[in-house]
């Protein structure tokens, strides 16, 4: 550990749309180191998959990388050619996405997907090839993968499905998998097995996770360090444990205090963020957080504050910082309440119990 | 809690549970397969009590969505009752069945899919009003506007169409057409799974505080445990078209008799490192089953840790009997013993 | 205390500007030239149609396009005239003015092919709307009599309905619609089997709506995109069926001037005159394009997946 594998470096990625231009990606730079887990967390339009896809090269029309760097054992990946770039996708970095079903080809046997991924790459000999397919099943701990191999993806449940994902996505022994959502379409049970599947091939293999969730406690139980997204803008980056102990960032303290946890009995009501994501069109003037944030300052509404170290490895876009919020600003913020009186009108005006049912 | 000073009120000489799941059955017939059928409900027993909420979990293709809509009538039961406020709703039809959806809406998953894309917010809401004829068409327009100002939209927005709405806020529409009718009893079916977490924390919130105003009674059915626990009194597992557990929210969670809610239980990641480093998720055995053709005697005993199988467990049926914490009750030849 | 707090905690004051569902389908319709031009040709092929059959006061317009209101009027001496200012297209076999018989069957040709989709929306509307909202053996019955219907040749069918109403401008619509409704009605039917799943039906329900409101607010509207397109491109379709009984002798009876009497007119002396079929031709051709363009165009437009 501690070498960098991958530095991205002020990635901005457009798309050009008839409503204007809308920067998913404005000035995102970050690291992951060989072998390490990170996340990136965000909601969704928040810029996390865009910028995935952007290190793959992969972004959509009419989307553009405009500016940045995107450094890959020392080449930069946005100035690769065709060639170097099918090659960089293939054998360094492979990506598993969200619903298995759509990135598999449905009429061709899992088996011969999975060899075709090693054979496209000229990693791997065709005859080596076949016999590594089995071997990367069993890797991914599909039952009876001799048989296995001759399914078709319909003949594989939800779970097996991303399994054999994961396993085509190790095939050509990659240094970085980038995991978009891998476990989101998945019943709790299966995604507990995913979970330990994916620390395991870590633990294993050595390979360099980069896991894109909505999910805190996704990120908790897979993650050395975070990154959280907002608005198409890194807000906060730390070590996981620091992040979850002591964000700095408001919007990354709301969203840990927004998911209720299942191993605590109903104390608070949830934080939740007043109002939308703002539009990445026309994003608001300031920190980009500002219209929802709880603890806001007038500098906030005028000047964006840049990623400042906070703790020992720990950054944060903020001028306020958590720590300098007084408590019974948090408390407030935890009990935020509106129209009540409305209600209260509602209920006089709430029309008798009797009625006649329309006919018809 | 005000809930709680009222309730008497609400109750004198009411029976205490609102609605009762008596062995319902739902098989949807597979058509050209002689006689097969999707055992989507099988024999299902519930109970839901005034005021209360009761959460039921469960995997997908476990049949509570299809519990869900025998509850509210919107789909017929193959056998059994469901008994709503001493009514059994099984049996209704036309015009009486309507009148019972005065007082049971439902809040739906998908806010995407269930507001009707060619009607305006204004005349969604004002369905409900028309249909049972409540107040002048004046008084209905200005409920209408009451009931946007209540889940916290903005009430001049009548005319617009539910696209130009974000999803949290299609879901507060889908919540103000539930409310409507002032129901006493809300299924909400999913009604926080297709939103990302800022605004589930909205929803799930408004949907607390209008159970405190209105007393209302929910049954809130997700697969996500940790907001169940967040939002219900009780809570009920499902597993392949049974009810496998039902317990107190606290009670469930340090006092699983089930091994299927044990394993559930600890599958869910919390969103805390330190605890994710000790906990150690139930591994268990392949997936669920086609509820085609469930396994013999407890269907989940081919996946489950603690089976005797061939045994007790792959022979008979386990009953749904008392275990562990009063008001606590599971369906295991060997409840707690793990 | 959570009573304290109060509903609706935070409010969502703000939505995005206002577009309908009908403006936002106009705007993308707007897009598509070729569907534009196919309904400036529409459009003016009716108003010529309308006015062929309004009299002709002498100096107004339609006097100036030759058309006297009567296509009929017959003119021995001047038959096969070469186009001139008095006969722009020139004249048939009989000397009957070109120009006005093309834009008095305009009118024939059209009404046949919108009343004829007007029947087709009712009988295939209704019987596919009957089968998908009520399913089961009513369903079974309908579409098992749609079947039996679809497995006819449909030309066939028609000629065995000319031939038992009586060949007129009645029974050619009667027939038509009698026959091609099958399309309409499965598409009809699917439709509403898919809507029908969909939550917000769900949710109608759930408030209590009564069937047949169910029918009119919810079912229909959200059945119409694809119906509308599908009816656009049954226009062009029913005006050729009608060209092609004409010209098999068994449509629009002479001297009425629909396009395919006059086709049939002319084929008799193609090698003689071949304008005689090549300008009604042209008409059949550039309202069936027109059509079908305007089909294309409405299709995309009111597809809700061709967002922005």
């Amino acid at each position: 550990m501690g070498q960098i594998l991958l530095q991205v470096d002020d990635l901005h990625t457009q798309f050009f749309t008839s409503r204007g231009v809308v920067r998913a990606v404005d000035g995102v730079s970050l690291h992951i180191d060989a072998g390490e887990t990170l996340g990136i967390v965000g909601e969704s339009g928040c810029g996390k998959t865009i910028t995935a896809l952007s290190i793959l090269r992969l972004v959509p029309d009419p989307g553009r990388i405009t500016a940045g760097k995107i450094m890959f054992r020392g080449r930069d990946v946005t100035k690769f050619d065709d060639d170097e770039i099918r090659d960089f996708r293939g054998n360094d970095v492979a990506m598993i996405f969200q619903d298995p079903m759509t990135s598999l080809n449905p009429v061709t046997k899992v088996g011969f997907q999975i060899e075709e991924a090693m054979t496209a790459h000229n990693r791997f000999s065709a005859s080596l090839a076949r016999t590594r397919v089995v071997e990367l099943l069993k890797r991914v701990r599909v039952p009876a993968a001799e048989s296995r191999v001759k399914d078709y993806p319909h003949q594989f449940s939800g779970g097996m499905r991303q399994r054999a994902m994961i396993a085509m996505g190790l095939a050509n022994e990659p240094s970085l998998l980038i995991a978009d959502e891998p476990t989101t379409a998945l019943d709790v049970t299966v995604q507990a097995q995913i979970i330990q599947l994916m620390k395991q091939l870590n633990r294993e293999l050595g390979t360099a996770m980069m896991l894109i969730t909505h999910n805190m406690a996704l990120v908790a139980s897979l993650c050395q360090r975070v990154v959280v997204m907002y608005a198409g803008r890194i807000v906060e980056e730390g070590p996981v444990e620091q992040i979850f102990k002591s964000p700095q960032h408001p919007y990354t303290w709301s969203l840990l205090r927004s998911v209720p946890r299942v191993d605590e009995a109903r104390k608070d009501r949830l934080v939740s963020i007043h109002g939308l994501p703002p539009d990445l069109t026309n994003p608001p003037p300031g920190c980009k957080f500002h219209p929802r944030c709880p603890f806001v300052i007038d500098r906030c509404k005028i000047d964006e504050p840049g990623l400042s170290e906070v703790a020992a490895n720990q950054v944060a876009r903020c001028w306020v910082l958590m720590r300098n919020v007084k408590d019974e600003d948090v408390a407030a913020a935890k009990a935020s309440a509106l129209s009540l009186d409305a209600a209260k009108k509602l209920k006089a005006e709430a029309p008798p119990e009797v009625g006649t049912v329309a006919g018809g | 809690m005000q809930a709680a000073e009222k309730a008497p009120a609400t109750a004198v000489k009411a029976d205490p549970v609102l609605l009762r799941v008596k062995n319902a059955y739902k098989h949807f017939p597979i058509s050209g397969f002689g006689g097969l059928a999707v055992r989507a409900v099988d024999g299902v027993d519930l109970e839901i009590r005034r005021g209360e909420t009761l959460g039921l979990v469960g995997e997908s293709g476990c049949g509570k969505s299809t519990l869900a809509r025998l509850i509210t009538a919107l789909l017929p039961v193959t056998a059994g009752k469901v008994v709503f406020d001493g009514q059994d709703i099984t049996t209704l039809k036309g015009r009486r069945l309507r009148r019972i959806r005065r007082k049971m809406q439902m809040i739906f998953q998908d806010p995407f899919a269930s507001l009707d894309p060619r009607m305006t917010v204004g005349d969604i809401l004002q369905e409900p009003l028309d249909n049972f004829s409540i107040g002048s068409v004046r008084d209905r327009r200005r409920r209408v506007q009451e009931l946007l100002r209540l889940v916290g939209l903005n009430p001049n927005f009548t005319n617009r169409y539910p696209h130009e709405f974000s999803g949290g806020q299609r879901q507060r529409i889908g919540i103000a057409r539930a409310l409507a009718v002032n129901p006493s009893f809300i299924v909400c079916d999913e009604a926080v799974s297709a939103l990302d977490v800022s605004i589930q924390a909205q929803i799930i919130n408004l949907l607390q505080d209008l159970q405190n105003e209105f007393q209302l009674t929910y049954l809130f059915i997700a697969h996500d445990l940790a907001v169940v626990r967040h939002l219900s009194d009780r809570i009920a597992v499902m597993y392949l078209g049974k009810v496998v557990e039902t317990a107190g929210r606290n009670d469930i969670y340090e006092r699983p008799q089930h091994p299927y809610t044990k394993a559930l239980l600890s599958s869910i990641p919390v969103p805390d490192p330190a605890v994710e480093r000790e906990r150690a998720p139930i591994a268990l055995k392949g997936e669920i089953p086609s509820p085609v053709n469930p396994p013999s005697g407890c269907r989940f005993h081919p996946r489950c840790p603690i089976a005797r199988a061939p045994g007790v467990c792959s022979e008979q049926e386990p009953p749904l009997e008392p275990h562990g914490a009063r008001d606590q009750v599971a369906a295991c030849h060997f409840a707690g013993q793990f | 205390m959570a009573t304290a707090i109060g509903i609706a905690q935070q409010v969502d004051w703000d939505v995005p500007e206002q577009t309908g569902l009908w403006s936002d389908a106009w705007v993308r319709f707007r897009r598509n030239r070729l569907a534009v031009g196919g309904l400036a040709v529409i459009i003016v092929m009716i108003v010529l149609a309308i006015g062929a059959r309004l009299p002709a006061t002498p100096g107004g317009l339609w006097h100036i396009l030759h058309i006297t209101g009567d296509p009929v009027s017959q003119d021995v001496v001047n038959s096969y005239a070469l186009p001139s200012l008095q006969h722009p297209l020139g004249t048939d076999i009989l000397g009957r003015d070109q120009l006005s018989r093309i834009l008095y069957g305009a009118s024939i040709s059209l009404t046949i092919g919108i009343v004829v989709q007007i029947l087709i929306l009712f009988i295939g509307g209704g019987i596919g709307m009957a089968a998908g909202y009520f399913g089961g053996w009513v369903d079974n019955l309908l579409m098992r009599f749609t079947d039996i219907m679809y497995a006819f040749p449909d030309l066939l069918l028609v000629l065995v309905f000319v031939a038992a109403f009586g060949p007129s401008f009645w029974s050619i619509f009667i027939a038509l619609g009698l026959v091609y409704w099958v399309g309409l009605a499965r598409l009809v039917r699917g439709q509403v089997l898919s809507i029908k799943e969909k939550e917000y039906v769900e949710a109608a329900i759930m408030t209590g709506t009564a069937p047949l409101k169910l029918i009119v607010k919810h079912l229909v509207p959200n059945s119409l995109g694809p119906v509308i397109v599908t009816l656009t491109f049954g226009i062009p379709a029913a005006i050729f069926t009608e060209a092609a009984l004409s010209f098999l002798g068994i449509g629009i009876r002479p001297p009425e001037p629909s396009w395919g009497v006059m086709i049939e007119d002319g084929y008799g002396g193609i090698f003689a005159d071949p304008r005689q079929v090549i300008f009604p031709g042209i008409a059949v051709a550039l309202t069936m394009l027109s059509f079908t363009f305007v089909g294309d165009g409405l299709r995309d437009a009111l597809d809700p997946r061709m967002k922005r």
